[in-house]
């Protein structure tokens, strides 16, 4: 690993790059290595939406999904659809993203690497890291729910009326790194092994 | 650990038990466990059992769970659903209404099993001992429809947003009046309908109102005159059973009435193409019994924000005995406890339905299992509370606001329509006057309203008390064109001619295609003696609908009594095209051309009527069929009187006779002609047959002897009315007989039937 040698902030740099694992890989549709904590510098953060394809709540909130993601392109805040399941097979999952018109860069997670770095456990979850650091080590600082539409199963109202992940980036595209939040989230458990 | 011994359904293999116990052994501190449920075992029979009818491939669920790697994958989230009780879809309690069709409610004993096998980590048991689920087919569950009703085109439903109410407005291809015992509906396009209610409309509103709208359907909580056929309640729900209905309540259902299907649909997050399929079942029983909707609704719900327990309440009485065969309760997202029971005069309290926790988006109409009877004097109550608070998941306002009553669901409504089963169809005016007042009351003054209390009384021959309501009816509807001519038929009831004519021709020019209307008014000018009023009116209406044939015939008849035969002729031969086939029409041709000196012609009418039949929906209506050819029949007997043609006539009113037997005018001229032909035996057949009609068709002595020759005529008299068991009436008839043919100088005669009494 190259590092910018100045003088405390490389240090500080060198530590966390030592005590932080690298943040977790999945892979593509094609089946190629992907890391979507890996960043390229002049990305300002990454969204996470875990998602599957037979969730109901998770499939409704795909043109959120899609929308949010859109929306936020331009303040370099980078949106990822992670498919966290042991058995996830790329057609299925291709076949779901044509149906539901998603266009987003994709991660298929069989081990559960990524779900585990973001602590998430359901679909629809999201999880968002900022990049702020020397190192630009991801920084988690939103996990939980997209909006307050879903109260729990069959408890839902007609629109949301709360939108805590659109506020939340509104903040981070205005240059914020916002104090960790998470909500809880509802929706289908992700099928970890028993 | 959770109840086990109640949940156990089956004792466990010994081994088992004794391995647990080796394993409590060891440990030392812990109880001896008993080994968990396992799939094989004790979860598959549950899902397959309750879970399947959705959960398969091409099913409504979302995922189908007919493997053990689907539903343990899942194991969390099921033992989630099922114990908070949104999964199975069912939101009665299971205590508080009689045996519900299609009750998917869970016993609690599955429930436990299926939360302990989650928490246990969902374990498999022995696979190779689980036979795989039957799993249901996703074809119409009542067999192949008589007739299938489908979408034009698909609708497309976006993929997110709210929910939406869809009006779709099918044309029925029905060339005849059915009768529909069943209805099935197939949603195709599964996850995003959540519920349909079926209705039908006899007017042309909702196709108009579809044509305001642009795309396909339109987009309207309030199905306006679109309503569910009458004492029915058709819906569906994802996994209800087909609706069939109570044995003797098939539905008529007459051409030109559109299908209306309202579907309440829920995106799912892609582009949904939703075409459903209706089917209909048809049946050749007519209704031989009624049913009736009970309408409860609060008209005044005003709920303050915040109110986390806002009442309302409403009740009906019951004016009649009847039975509950469903119900179809209704509250909009605020809605949170339902309660629906019957409070019988005796002061019990019986439960039709309790939903603890209304969820908008599972709401289905219900049906009982067998029908609860309930006696006159009944009521019917309806207790909802509304949840406007910040704790109500599912208020649409965060933070709440005041909510009020109406029509978009984003305003309250709370009603409930109860399906009630008469026992006697003479019952059924007082329910739809019970209906009227209650609705009156509770603050819906509309002109429906106080149109269908008048009807109600109308239909109860309380003629004077139904003025009022169809006056106020008119008040705030002027044009209605049904009130006026009813009010105008009370009125003509009343023998208040005046009153009505001037009702009649304001329901005429509000809606000039009114038949009964135009016949009503013709027959007061007629009776009046305004004949060329009358026939204007009618031919009028005849300019409009040529082909209607109630209306020719009246025309005819109208001219016939001006004395206008040439006029009548011209009128029913205009008819021809489209009543060639008609008996009526050729019927009553026929005779005209026979006052008009059209001999043959009159006289090939009335030939081709003894082969023609009367069609109703279709098919032949035999009844009405054998009384109009046997009035032909028997205006050829006359025909061939005339030309003195006593075979002719002998075999016209055998034929007469033969498809209406107690033809009065057709056994007094066979009994007759019998006589001249000197065969008294064959005559007393005929007489007998007079006398056995009702009393007011029954011909009189008179009328009797007038037909006969004398003196035999009396003794073959005599003898019909001995016949039939009146011997003493003969008697005194001979005996009087007798004396005044004495009196009169005839002692011969006189002792002639003397004889004939001795004889008796
Ligand atoms: C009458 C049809 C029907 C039956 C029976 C049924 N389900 Fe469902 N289930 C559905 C539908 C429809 C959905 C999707 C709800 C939605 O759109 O959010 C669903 C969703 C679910 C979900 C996902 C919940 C969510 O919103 O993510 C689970 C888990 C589930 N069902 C389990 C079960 C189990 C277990 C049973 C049997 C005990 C069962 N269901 C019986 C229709 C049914």
């Amino acid at each position: 690993m190259h590092l910018n040698l100045f003088p405390l902030g490389g240090l500080i740099g060198l530590i966390s790059a030592v005590a932080t694992p690298a943040p977790p890989a999945g892979v593509d549709l094609a089946g190629q290595p992907v890391a979507p904590l890996q960043v390229s510098t002049g990305t300002r953060a990454v969204v996470l939406f875990f998602t599957a394809p037979d969730c109901p709540i998770a499939n409704r909130y795909a043109p959120t999904m899609s929308r949010l993601a859109a929306e936020f392109a331009d303040s370099a805040i980078t949106t990822w659809l992670i498919y966290a399941d042991d058995l996830g097979d790329p057609p299925v999952i291709q076949q779901h993203q044509t149906d539901f018109r998603l266009k987003l860069p994709t991660a298929l997670d069989h081990d559960f690497a990524i779900a585990d770095y973001a602590g998430a456990t359901v679909t629809p979850e999201a999880a968002v890291f900022v990049f702020s650091g020397e190192d630009r080590s991801p920084q988690l600082v939103y996990r939980g729910r997209i909006d307050d539409q879903y109260q729990g199963f069959g408890q839902f109202r007609p629109a949301a009326t709360q939108h805590e992940l659109h506020d939340l980036l509104t903040r981070i595209a205005t240059g914020e790194v916002p104090e960790l939040i998470t909500t809880k989230a509802i929706g289908c458990y992700l099928p970890r092994p028993q | 650990m959770r109840v086990q011994l109640q949940v156990r359904r089956r004792a466990r293999p010994r081994l088992k038990k004794i391995g647990g116990l080796i394993v409590g052994g060891l440990v030392g501190t812990l109880a001896p466990a008993e080994p968990g449920p396992d799939f094989a075992t004790d979860i598959a029979p549950i899902i397959y059992q309750n879970c399947i009818d959705c959960h398969r491939p091409g099913g409504i669920g979302p995922f189908s769970l007919t493997d053990y790697p689907a539903v343990s994958r899942r194991a969390r989230q099921i033992a989630e659903v099922v114990e908070d009780g949104y999964m199975p879809p069912w939101k009665p309690n299971p205590h508080r209404s009689p045996v519900l069709i299609g009750d998917r409610s869970l016993p609690p004993a599955a429930i436990d099993l299926i939360v302990e096998w989650a928490a246990a980590g969902a374990p498999a048991g022995d696979l190779s001992s689980l036979a795989p689920p039957i799993v249901p087919t996703q074809d119409w569950a009542l067999g192949h429809p008589d007739l299938i009703i489908d979408f034009p085109a698909a609708y497309e439903l976006a993929a997110e947003g709210h929910d939406v109410f869809q009006n779709f407005v099918l044309r029925i291809p029905l060339a005849e009046r059915r009768f529909v015992r069943a209805l099935e509906f197939l949603p195709e396009a599964s996850l995003v309908i959540h519920h349909a209610v079926i209705a039908f409309d006899a007017t042309p509103q909702s196709r108009q109102r579809d044509e305001a709208d642009p795309g396909l359907g339109f987009t309207s909580m309030d199905r306006g005159r679109a309503s569910t056929p009458n004492g029915h309640i058709i819906g569906w729900t994802p996994g209800q059973v087909p609706y069939e209905v109570y044995p003797g309540t098939a539905f008529e259902l007459t051409p030109g009435t559109d299908l209306v299907v309202q579907l309440h649909l829920l995106p799912s997050g892609k582009p949904e193409r939703v075409s459903p399929r209706v089917g209909l079942y048809f049946s050749d029983e007519p209704p031989t019994r009624s049913g009736f909707v009970a309408l409860l609704r609060e008209h005044v719900i005003d709920i303050p924000a915040g109110e986390s327990a806002y009442p309302i309440r409403e009740e009906f009485i019951l004016p009649t005995a009847a039975a509950v065969l469903g119900l179809y309760p209704h509250a909009h997202y605020l809605g949170r406890d339902l309660q629906i029971y019957a409070e019988p005069p005796d002061g019990t309290r019986r439960w039709l339905m309790h939903i603890p926790d209304w969820d908008f988006n599972w709401q289905s109409d219900y049906r009982f299992a067998t029908p609860l009877e309930l006696p006159a004097g009944t009521k019917l109550v309806m207790a909802y509370t509304f949840d406007n608070s910040a704790a109500n998941p599912r208020n649409p306002r965060n933070p709440p606001e005041r909510v009020r009553g109406g029509w978009s669901s984003f305003d309250e409504m709370g009603e409930v329509a109860i399906q009630l089963l008469l026992s006697d169809r003479s019952d059924l005016p007082l329910l739809e006057e019970a209906q009227a007042r209650y609705l009156i009351d509770s603050g819906e003054k509309s002109a429906d309203t106080f149109y269908n209390l008048g009807l109600a009384l109308d239909r109860q021959h309380r003629f004077p008390e139904a003025i009022s309501p169809y006056e106020n009816a008119l008040r705030l509807d002027p044009t209605n064109a049904a009130a006026l001519n009813n009010l105008g038929g009370i009125y003509e009831r009343l023998n208040a001619a005046d009153r009505a004519i001037p009702l009649y021709e304001r329901a005429l020019a509000a809606d000039p295609a009114l038949t009964v209307t135009r016949l009503n008014l013709a027959h007061l000018f007629q009776r009046d003696g305004r004949t060329v009023e009358a026939a204007n009116v009618l031919r009028q209406g005849l300019a409009l609908r040529p082909e209607d044939l109630p209306l020719r015939l009246a025309l005819a008849e109208s001219q016939i009594a001006g004395r206008n035969a040439a006029g009548a002729l011209v009128t029913l031969e205009q008819g021809l095209p489209w009543h060639h086939q008609d008996p009526r029409l050729r019927f009553h041709l026929g005779q005209i051309r026979l006052v008009n000196q059209q001999l043959e012609a009159g006289l090939a009418d009335l030939q081709a009527v003894t082969n023609l039949s009367l069609l109703t929906d279709g098919s032949v209506d035999v009844a009405a069929t054998n009384l109009i050819r046997g009035n032909a029949y028997f205006a050829l007997a006359l025909l061939a009187q005339q030309r003195r043609d006593l075979p002719e006539v002998e075999r016209r009113l055998a034929d007469c006779l033969a498809v209406r037997p107690h033809h009065r005018d057709a056994l007094l001229m066979s009994a007759g002609v019998a006589m001249i032909q000197d065969t008294p035996t064959v005559a007393i057949p005929h007489l007998v047959g007079l006398l056995q009609l009702p009393p007011d068709q029954r011909p009189t002595e008179d009328e009797v002897l007038g037909i006969m020759p004398f003196p035999d005529g009396v003794h073959v008299w005599a003898q019909a009315l001995a016949a039939t068991g009146q011997g003493d009436t003969a008697r005194e008839f001979l005996a009087r007989h007798a004396a005044e043919a004495r009196q009169r100088g005839r002692p011969e005669w006189g002792e002639l039937m003397e004889s004939w009494l001795r004889e008796l």
